[in-house]
């Protein structure tokens, strides 16, 4: 068997006249921690139901460890839990007995890991699911999730309502898992938990994969802003590589110059500066967020990553 | 900020999220009243018809079901009658629905505090859902006596009975909102509103049995005692519900006053932090969330059907009272116990037909339950596991077998003992439970319906409620408008035989109702394996 534990091949799904995908790929490798992101209505929600053989899909293909999502569904699902992003609990149940009748569906449930899944996101697993506050909820599926063993854990915005507190555990027991082995599909919008855990993301966006690969990677791709004064006009002219210059002077006389360049072009963009006299130099890496902003508002320039 | 700032406001929200329902209520109640007038006025088109009509009811006995009715030798009368059992229910259910709607199911559902955080007054959802459902009822009310008056029943007499109308409606709104206050869940202020209609129901019908005070302590008895369309008729008991209505709203303004949003007044204990062995299991699991409903429906059902069932002696004893009548039965010949067969049967068969009724609607209730797991992405869970979605809904849908076998069985051993005590004779407790086994095809059907819409049309699910409606309508109305048999025997109620204890059930209905209805599963199960899950 393949080392793709997810294979999915130009995805399609429409509702009525909603195109929800509209030719989406995705990979997922065993062992790896998967972020999988886009804006609200881009399909992650839609593209997990498919993959878990609760929704059919239109066209394209889509493998679950090597099987049929849709006509294997039940012996597929004995090797994965899975998290939906807004559950609503049996109301007159406990949350203790919640995470007893979710581990159920899910497999097999270690009761050590259960207690002390409980003990370290600070849960009360005898008052009513109704009476828990939305981030408690939360909690109650991520615990019967993350206390069994399947091989795949298919988490769909599960962090939504937690505390910064409960989103550090979050992390730490996700990245103790990944450790034992086990893949995780996470869908999210958090940035910061994204770049603590996945191994590599797949951004999408309008049902389409905009970009995938691993952080590094989609840092390589996007641009870096200079800023600089130089005591020279330096010629940036027609350099290769180097967009959106602006130039001007000031009260000194001396030249102000800002511009955005290709990480190729960066050092050569340095040399230029260098050559007319820097007096100021700043280089800023692409932050996260502004490459999910680029992704997520469809910045075209990224495309070129995948 | 005053606490009932954005009256307005909300009220336009809730006419904008629940128009569709109100209007629906208002015509439909209109509607029915339309319909009985146009037939009744075809078929009682001359004085002397419309005198008989008292002698064709057989007596007294049904004042149970329908109160004492004053001048029903006129045609006002007769159309109050007629419409008698639509009003006892179809009122006080529009009041719950409609208050229930706008008050705990938008505070439930978080929709509440999302608006009381905006610049909404503390009081004013409630006020909005009041009035909205206040004029809903007086509306629906107005509506139904102007109908009468169209088919040339007595003006001032349908006015009179309109209103009347209008204030059981409005007793209904004052306690549904009081109700919204104390439990937390619509769920339980359904139950609680249910309850308290079917025991004002069951009070009225013992009151007027005896003809005893009892009926004023009814919200239903005071629209009869307007005595709308006798000689006596009169308006000062209007004030009672009015003044109910009032004094109920007051008291739930004073509840809401001392709550939070969200909360109620009785509240949640703590409970065990470990699901047991039982509740692990599916079936555990679909019976833990059935068992409520399952013995909630089945004491309200054995609670009228005990009510009714001891009336049995009292209901034989008016009848044969009448001189008409008990001539009739006397001069056949026959001994007292023959007599009591033959006034008893029809009345008999029609309480298995209510206990019928009961029975469908939890079915239509309990599998619309599994929308409920649809939209709350639970279903998404359990199918997510190693459980086919075919194993999935044969789970839930053999406890709501059980649990309509249980509602059934307990409602016809209610009825059959209690009958057998009032007439010292216990035959009637094996004929009646073999009456109510005659009845079992109609909830088949219905579990066919409802199990077809959950696997190819869930957004359709309210259908099953409307087909309910017309059912039951058809059944109640249908004999007594002379319709022709073919369109009464589209009621399941009626295929499955017009009085199973008296004249048997019908073999032919039963085997088509049967058989259709296991169609149907059959279609469901198949259209659930197709559909997509979630749909919403
Ligand atoms: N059951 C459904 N019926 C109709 N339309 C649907 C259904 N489910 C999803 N859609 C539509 O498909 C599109 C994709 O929705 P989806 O829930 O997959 O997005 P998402 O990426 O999960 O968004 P979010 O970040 O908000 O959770 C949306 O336009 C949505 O309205
Ligand atoms: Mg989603």
């Amino acid at each position: 068997m393949s080392d793709h534990l997810i294979e999915i091949d130009g995805l399609r799904k429409t509702f009525g006249r909603t195109t929800a995908l509209d030719g989406l790929d995705l990979v997922v490798d065993r062992g790896e921690v998967h972020g999988f992101l886009g804006p609200n209505g881009a399909g992650k929600s839609t593209t997990i139901r498919i993959l878990l053989g609760l929704m059919r899909a239109d066209g394209g293909s889509a493998r679950l460890f090597g099987g049929d999502p849709w006509a294997d569904a039940v012996e597929l699902h004995s090797r994965l839990a899975y998290v939906p992003g807004d559950v609503t609990l049996w109301p007159g149940l406990t949350g203790g007995q919640c995470i007893d009748i979710l581990a159920r569906a899910h497999g097999q449930i270690d009761e050590s890991r259960r207690a002390e899944l409980i003990d370290r996101f600070d849960l009360d697993p005898s008052k009513r699911s109704r009476d828990y506050s939305k981030g408690n909820r939360q909690k109650v599926s991520l615990v019967a999730a993350l206390a069994t063993d399947s091989e795949l854990l298919v988490l769909d915005e599960p962090t939504s309502g937690l505390d910064p507190l409960m989103e550090e555990v979050f992390q730490q027991v996700v990245g103790e898992r990944r450790e034992q082995g086990t893949t995780v599909l996470l869908s999210s919008h958090i940035l910061g938990e994204v770049e603590a855990l996945a191994d590599r993301v797949s951004i999408i966006r309008a049902g389409r994969t905009v970009t995938t690969g691993t952080l590094t990677d989609l840092r390589r791709h996007t641009h870096s802003t200079v800023r600089a004064v130089t005591d020279q006009r330096p010629a940036l002219e027609g350099m290769p590589g180097v967009s959106d210059v602006e130039t001007g002077t000031d009260d000194e006389g001396r030249h102000e110059v800002h511009a955005s360049a290709e990480p190729d072009a960066v050092g050569r963009l340095v040399g230029v500066l260098h050559d007319a006299g820097i007096h100021t130099l700043t280089v800023t890496p692409p932050s996260l967020d502004d490459l999910f902003l680029q992704a997520y508002a469809g910045d075209e320039t990224l495309v070129g990553a995948r | 900020m005053s606490a009932v700032h954005g009256v307005g406001t909300m009220t336009g929200i809730a006419w904008r999220t629940g128009w569709k329902g109100l209007v629906a209520w208002v015509v439909a109640l209109i509607g029915v009243m339309v319909l009985t007038g146009s037939s009744i006025a075809a078929l009682y088109d001359t004085p002397e018809k419309v005198a008989g009509y008292a002698a064709s009811l057989g007596g007294d006995a049904i004042a149970v079901l329908n109160g004492r009715i004053a001048g029903l030798d006129t045609l006002g009368g007769v159309f109050a009658n007629e419409f008698g059992f639509v009003m006892s229910f179809g009122v006080p259910v529009m009041a719950i629905a409609l208050t229930a709607r706008h008050t705990r199911r938008d505070e439930e559902t978080g929709r509440l505090e999302l608006l009381l955080a905006a610049r909404v007054g503390r009081y004013a959802p409630l006020v909005a859902a009041a009035l909205l459902a206040s004029a809903a009822v007086v509306l629906a009310g107005l509506g139904i006596g102007a109908a009468m008056v169209a088919f040339d029943a007595d003006a001032t007499g349908s006015v009179r009975y309109g209103l009347g109308v209008a204030g059981l409606g409005l007793v209904f709104v004052g306690l549904t909102a009081v109700a919204a206050q104390v439990v937390e869940h619509n769920r339980a202020v359904w139950g609680i509103g249910l309850a308290l209609a079917v025991a004002s129901y069951l009070v009225r019908g013992v009151g007027a049995l005896q003809e005893s005070a009892l009926v004023w302590a009814s919200p239903h008895g005071w629209v009869d005692e307007l005595r709308t369309f006798g000689d006596d008729a009169r308006w000062w008991p209007l004030a009672l519900p009015l003044a109910a209505w009032a004094l109920l709203l007051v008291l739930a303004f004073w509840l809401r006053g001392r709550r939070d949003v969200g909360s109620a007044l009785v509240q949640p204990r703590r409970a065990t932090p470990r699901a047991s062995r039982a509740l692990r299991t599916p079936v555990g699991l679909a019976w833990h969330q059935q068992r409520g409903a399952v013995i909630g429906w089945a004491v309200g059902g054995a609670a009228l059907m005990a009510v009714f069932g001891s009336l049995a002696q009292e209901i034989v004893d008016a009848v044969l009272d009448n001189p008409a009548l008990g001539g009739f039965l006397g001069a056949g010949g026959g001994s007292e116990e023959q007599a009591a067969e033959l006034v008893l049967s029809p009345v008999m068969s029609t309480f298995l037909m209510m206990l019928a009724m009961l029975v469908t609607a939890y079915v239509v209730m309990a599998v619309g339950g599994l929308r409920r797991e649809e939209e709350s992405a639970r279903m998404e869970v359990e199918l997510s596991s190693r459980r086919s979605r075919g194993g999935w809904m044969a789970t839930h849908l053999a406890i709501v077998v059980v649990g309509a076998a249980v509602i059934g069985a307990v409602g016809a051993l209610a009825l059959g003992g209690t009958a057998a005590a009032s007439l010292e004779d216990d035959s009637w407790v094996g004929e009646l439970l073999a009456g109510a086994a005659a009845y079992a095809p109609t909830a088949v059907i219905f579990l066919g319906l409802v199990v077809a819409l959950f696997g190819w049309l869930p957004r359709g699910f309210g259908l099953a409620w409307a087909v309910f409606a017309v059912a039951a309508l058809l059944a109640y109305l249908g004999p007594g408008l002379g319709l022709p048999d073919a369109l009464l025997d589209a009621s399941p109620y009626l295929a499955v035989g017009q009085d199973v204890v008296g004249e048997g059930a019908s073999a032919s209905g039963a085997v088509v109702l049967t058989v259709v209805g296991a169609a149907l599963v059959a279609a469901g199960f198949v259209g659930l394996r197709r559909r997509d899950v979630p749909v919403r």
